[in-house]
C-alpha cells in the first residue's frame, strides 16, 4: 500500500449527494474499508456511490462514524461476543438514537448495508429496549403492527410460547 | 401509517431478539403473523432443545399438538421424562397409565417423522415428589419419606415411557433410566423383563450411552405380610439379585449393538451389608458370552453393586472396555487379584481405569499401595488411599493393595463417608428423605485428596 493514505474520500447517496468524509471515518463501514482495499488508492479519487442509502441518512451514520472513530475496531469473529444479552446502551449513542422511528429503522437498515456492526447494536438494542416489558398489544401500538390472527392461532402460539417458556 | 418493523428482514428481526428475554420474545411472535414467523427463528427455536415432560395428559396433549407438522416442538432434542410421586398413594390407574403411554407414543411418532435427526439425542427419565399444600396447589416438599411411592412411580415412569419408545421406534441416544437421582431406582427385573421382551421389536437397537440405576424390586425386599423391609437372612434375596445382575446383563447387552458407554448403578433396599452366599459359578455364562456383541463399548462404569470375583472378571472380559469406573463394588467371594491383573495386562483393551471405595469379603474397604492417604486411618498402621485413577501407560502399571489393618480411628472422617454412602448406595433406612437426597449441594464432598 502506498505511504501516503487519502485523508478523505466522496460517498454519494441515493439522492445525488455527494459528501467528503474523513477516511478514517469513512471505513467504520467494514464495506467501504474492504472496497478501498480492494480498489486500492486510484478509488479515492472517484466518489462512492452508495446506492440504499439517502442523504439524511447517510448523514446521520457519518455523524455517528465521526464519533466513534477512534473506537477500536471490533474482531473479525464477535458474533458471539455481542449476542450478549445486555441493551446497555452508552449516553451519547442513546441520544443519538432518539428519532423517529423512520429514522431508527434506516439507520439499522443502513448500518446493515454498510457493515457497521457497533452502530447495528445500538439500533437493535434501542429497538430492544422499545420492546421490552411490554404486552403483545402494547408492542403492537408502539410499531403500528395489525394483529391479523384468528383466535386459534394466536392461542396456538400461546401455547407454544407457554412451552418454551417452561422448560 | 405503516410499520418499519414488520417489514425488516428475517436476519434483523432476530439481531434485535437476541437481545430480548424470553418472555419479550414470546410477547413479540404474538403481535402478528409476519412477527410470529421472523422472531420465531435462531433464539427463540433455540429453547425448544430442551424440555422437561411432566407426564400428564395436559403436558402430553400439548407436546403432542407441538410436535405437530411445522411446530417447534420437533426440534426437540433432549427431552426429560419426569412423574410427579405425591403422598396420597391413590391406586395405580392402568387405564389413565395406557391413555398416557398412547399420547407419549403419539408425540414420539411425530419427532420420528419430523425432527432433524429424526430421533432424540437424550432421553432422561426422572420422578419428583409433590405434596398439596392448603390451597390445593401441588409443591415439592421439605419431606418426602414414601420410598414405596417412590420406587412404583418410578416404575410406572419406565412403563409408559420405553412402552411409548417401542410402539414409536423412537431412536434414542442417551437414555439414562433415574442415573441422575439419589434414592430413585428401577426395579432390575423390570428393566430385564423389558429388555427381553424387546427383542422382538427392538427399541435399545440405537442407544450409545445407557446409565441406569437398579435395585431389587420392593416386593422382593419387603415382607409380603407386615410390609417392612426383609431382615437377616430374609434379606439375601436382594443380595442374590445384584449377584446375578452382571450375568443377566450379558444376556440382554447384544440387544444394544451401538452402545458406547454403560454405567450401571445398583441400590441397596435392604439391611447394611446383606451378605448371601455366592452363587456356583455358571457354566452356562461362558456359552452366553459372545464376544462382540457390544462392539463399541467404550466405557463401562459399575457401581453399588455386589458380586462375585468371577462373574466381574468374565464381565470385564466380555464386553472389554478402554475405561472402567468401579466404585463401591462388593466382591461377595474372591479377591480383587484378577480384577486388578486384568485392568493391568497390556494385553487387555484398557487403557483407563477410576477405583473407588471397593470392597472385599462384603465389608473390607480396598486400599492401594500408591502414595496419598485413606479417607480414615486405622489403628494398626497406614494404609493407602482407596482410590485410585490410572491413564495411558501408568494404567499399564500393576499395583497391589491390602486390606484395613485395624479398627477405624477416625469415626467423624469414617461417619460422614458412611452417611454420603449410603445416601449414593443405600441401605435404606429410617432416614431416607427423596426430597432432601437430591436437593442439590446437599452432599458434602471429602473426596479431594485422591488424585494423582
Amino acid at each position: 500500500m502506498s505511504t501516503e493514505k487519502a485523508s478523505t474520500i466522496t460517498l454519494t447517496s441515493n439522492d445525488g449527494v455527494s459528501i467528503e468524509v474523513d477516511r478514517q471515518v469513512a471505513e467504520r463501514s467494514m464495506l467501504i474499508k474492504n472496497m478501498m482495499e480492494d480498489l486500492g488508492e486510484g478509488a479515492t479519487a472517484t466518489a462512492v456511490p452508495i446506492p440504499n442509502v439517502n442523504e439524511s441518512v447517510l448523514k446521520k451514520v457519518i455523524e455517528w462514524c465521526e464519533h466513534h472513530k477512534n473506537d477500536p475496531q471490533p474482531a473479525q469473529d464477535d458474533d458471539s461476543d455481542s449476542r450478549k444479552k445486555t441493551t446497555d446502551i452508552e449516553e451519547w449513542d442513546q441520544k443519538f438514537m432518539q428519532v423517529d422511528q423512520e429514522m431508527l429503522f434506516e439507520i439499522i437498515l443502513a448500518s446493515n448495508y454498510l457493515d457497521i456492526k457497533p452502530l447495528l447494536d445500538v439500533g437493535c438494542k434501542t429497538v430492544a429496549n422499545m420492546i421490552k416489558g411490554k404486552s403483545p398489544e402494547e408492542i403492537r401500538k408502539t410499531f403500528n403492527i395489525t394483529n391479523d390472527f384468528t383466535p386459534e392461532e394466536e392461542e396456538q402460539i400461546r401455547r407454544e410460547n407457554e412451552w418454551a417458556e417452561d422448560r | 401509517m405503516k410499520s418499519h418493523l414488520e417489514p425488516l428482514p428475517i436476519e434483523l428481526i432476530e439481531h434485535i431478539v437476541i437481545f430480548l428475554p424470553l418472555d419479550d420474545i414470546a410477547s413479540l411472535r404474538l403481535t402478528s403473523r409476519a412477527m410470529e414467523h421472523k422472531a420465531s427463528q435462531g433464539s427463540f427455536a433455540t429453547f425448544f432443545k430442551h424440555k422437561d415432560v411432566e407426564l400428564t395428559t395436559t403436558t402430553l396433549q400439548d407436546m403432542l399438538r407441538l410436535t405437530s407438522r411445522g411446530r417447534l416442538g420437533c426440534l426437540l432434542e433432549h427431552c426429560n421424562i419426569t412423574c410427579v410421586v405425591r403422598s396420597d398413594t391413590t391406586a395405580v390407574d392402568e387405564g389413565a397409565d395406557q391413555d398416557l403411554r398412547t399420547l407419549l407414543s403419539e408425540a414420539f411418532r411425530n419427532l420420528k417423522l419430523r425432527s432433524s435427526n429424526g430421533g432424540l439425542a437424550s432421553l432422561c427419565l426422572r420422578v419428583v415428589a409433590r405434596i398439596e399444600d392448603a390451597d390445593g396447589e401441588l409443591e415439592e416438599p421439605d419431606y418426602f419419606g414414601d420410598w414405596k411411592s417412590v420406587w412404583s412411580t418410578a416404575l410406572r415412569t419406565f412403563q409408559i415411557t420405553m412402552g411409548a419408545l417401542q410402539d414409536s421406534q423412537l431412536s434414542v441416544e442417551d437414555l439414562d433410566i433415574f442415573g441422575g437421582l439419589k434414592g430413585c431406582s428401577l426395579a432390575c427385573d423390570a428393566f430385564l423383563a423389558f429388555a427381553q421382551q424387546s427383542i422382538s421389536r427392538p427399541v435399545f437397537g440405537s442407544v450409545k450411552r445407557l446409565t441406569m440405576s437398579l435395585s431389587v424390586s420392593p416386593a422382593a425386599a419387603t415382607d409380603p405380610e407386615s410390609g417392612n423391609l426383609r431382615r437377616g437372612t430374609d434379606a439375601h434375596a436382594q443380595s442374590r439379585h445384584s449377584q446375578l445382575l452382571l450375568r443377566d446383563l450379558l444376556q440382554v447387552l447384544h440387544i444394544m449393538p451401538q452402545l458406547e458407554s454403560l454405567d450401571v448403578h445398583w441400590y441397596n433396599l435392604g439391611e447394611k451389608a446383606p451378605f448371601a452366599p455366592p452363587f456356583p459359578s455358571d457354566p452356562q455364562l461362558e456359552n452366553s458370552i459372545s464376544p462382540g456383541s457390544v462392539p463399541c463399548l467404550k466405557e463401562c462404569s459399575l457401581r453399588g453393586i455386589h458380586v462375585s470375583e468371577s462373574d466381574l472378571l468374565h464381565f470385564l472380559e466380555a464386553i472389554r472396555p478402554s475405561a472402567v469406573t468401579l466404585t463401591n463394588i462388593r466382591l461377595i467371594s474372591g479377591t480383587y487379584a484378577s480384577i486388578l491383573r486384568y485392568l493391568t495386562d497390556p494385553k487387555t483393551p484398557v487403557t483407563m481405569y477410576d477405583l473407588d471405595d471397593n470392597c472385599e469379603q462384603n465389608t473390607k474397604l480396598v486400599h492401594f499401595e500408591v502414595p496419598g492417604n485413606p479417607k480414615f486411618k486405622y489403628i494398626g498402621g497406614n494404609v493407602g488411599p482407596s482410590s485410585i485413577v490410572r491413564r495411558g501407560s501408568q494404567a499399564k502399571e500393576a499395583i497391589s493393595y491390602r486390606l484395613p489393618p485395624g479398627r477405624v480411628i477416625g469415626a467423624g472422617e469414617r461417619n460422614r463417608w458412611l452417611k454420603a454412602t449410603s445416601e449414593e448406595f443405600g441401605p435404606l433406612d429410617g432416614h431416607y428423605n427423596f426430597v432432601g437426597l437430591n436437593r442439590v449441594g446437599v452432599l458434602i464432598s471429602d473426596d479431594d485428596s485422591d488424585y494423582d
